[in-house]
């Protein structure tokens, strides 16, 4: 069951002002974890992402004939994620690290609607806070 | 090999002599630790380290001792010995004069991403460890030793659910743009990378593509070449982040069959060396602007 949210203070004011029913059912956990991350970690997670799911693949060779900027975003704005091995969404979500996930978790709580938006945070909080422990254990 | 080895890689004949407890930490691999823990001559190590074809010679002597060195080195694996090679060998052929200290830093950044990785995936992805992946038993005794292994049932149920809300996010969301745009700068396509810059602060476009180059593929190679100024623009989504030039580099296809937890695959052949460590950060803070990121 995940019904839970691992929110940093703000995150957890942000998450307070949403409509009460909005933020029905959800219990909020304080993420105190942190991790001070560098340009040089960032590069060396990035230059180890592995990526097996031949749909990504597909991807990869549709952006490598686009010819423009505009026709690689139109590409990218075609592809969703259904069906891609969460193995490579791992991996990718491990090369960006914390700190950009928690500007997208506030992204989305301030834009949260309703329950499936609140769902999406608890995931990337979630993952985050496993980010956090990985990476504060090995680079502590 | 008939002595013991220190954490430092410091033979002492007749095993430990001290009644200290040693403290097992990962081997980093620079060719004088293997030197002398490998009682090998020293020039020839750094041969077969620098060497391409041969480096797969020098590991294969490292995992014949890991029984040995495992006694006080907590990452005795093929895999991860193998890539700590590669990456400290490409470093001294690509800079003969890098200082001890230097390529050590690097092999350290390596060992450590490499490890944290390696919990984050076997957290998240529990279920998603390949059959048949190379030492897989190997990687689950890894895990069983890990401080974030995932737990239980219920904690694998989570996380499922956990992807899934992730990959029934409609097109165009964020998370998803953000995602692909990692996976874009990951093979070397730059052509989204201005989506990042929502959430990433990119290198400054005043370091010139070349640093940029430099920062984007440290420490492990790809080829990168400097692009013509305006001819991909990116899209500019209007977040005050200065846009990077977007280097070019080489595709960089891994493995097939390569599990989740293996080396990552060879570099292309032309692929240059890794690059220096990058400097110090002075703030890193402006990378990584808010959050406990």
């Amino acid at each position: 069951m995940m019904n839970f949210l691992q929110l940093t203070e703000d995150e957890k004011a942000l998450f307070a002002s949403l409509p009460a029913g909005v933020r029905e059912g959800w219990e909020v956990h304080t993420e105190e974890r942190t991790f001070t991350d560098t340009k040089e970690h960032f590069a060396t997670r990035l230059s180890f992402v592995r990526l097996h799911d031949p749909k990504l693949h597909v991807f990869k060779e549709q952006l490598e004939k686009a010819k423009s900027p505009e026709e690689a975003v139109a590409i990218a704005g075609e592809m969703d994620l259904s069906q891609v091995k969460q193995a490579d969404l791992a991996e990718l979500f491990f090369a960006m690290g914390p700190g950009p996930l928690s500007l997208l978790i506030s992204k989305l709580l301030k834009t949260a609607k309703e329950d499936t938006d609140v769902q999406a945070v608890a995931a990337l909080s979630l993952i985050r806070g496993s980010l956090l422990k990985s990476l504060s254990v090995h680079f502590s | 090999m008939e002595s013991t080895a220190n954490p430092d890689g410091n033979l002492t004949a007749g095993g430990l002599d001290g009644q200290e407890a040693v403290e097992i930490r990962p081997l980093i691999p620079t060719p004088e630790r293997l030197h002398r823990l490998l009682e090998m001559d020293l020039e020839t190590v750094e041969r077969l380290y620098k060497s391409s074809s041969e480096r797969s010679e020098l590991v294969d002597i490292i995992m014949s001792q890991q029984e040995a060195l495992s006694e006080y080195h907590n990452n005795i694996y093929r895999d991860e010995i193998s890539e700590l090679i590669r990456i400290g060998g490409e470093r001294l052929a690509n800079d003969p004069e890098v200082s001890l200290l230097e390529l050590e830093n690097t092999l350290l950044e390596v060992q450590r991403t490499l490890a944290a990785k390696r919990d984050f995936l076997t957290e998240t992805s529990p279920d998603d460890i390949p059959e048949g992946a190379e030492e897989k038993g190997a990687l689950l005794e890894r895990v069983k030793e890990s401080e974030v292994r995932t737990e239980n049932k219920e904690e694998r149920s989570m996380w499922r659910k956990a992807w899934d809300a992730i990959t029934y996010l409609p097109r165009k969301h964020p998370v998803i743009t953000a995602l692909l745009a990692l996976a874009g700068a990951a093979w070397g396509i730059y052509a989204l990378w201005d989506y990042l810059g929502e959430i990433i602060i990119v290198p400054n476009p005043i370091e010139g593509a070349g640093e940029v180059a430099e920062t984007v593929v440290a420490p492990t190679g790809g080829e990168f070449s400097a692009i013509a100024e305006g001819e991909i623009a990116g899209p500019n989504l209007g977040t005050g982040v200065p846009s990077a030039q977007p280097p070019v580099p080489s595709p960089n296809v891994p493995a097939p069959n390569s599990g989740i937890f293996a080396s990552p695959a060879a570099p292309p052949p032309n692929a240059p060396m890794p690059p220096p460590a990058s400097p110090p950060i002075k703030n890193p803070d402006l990378f990584y602007p808010d959050g406990p990121g």
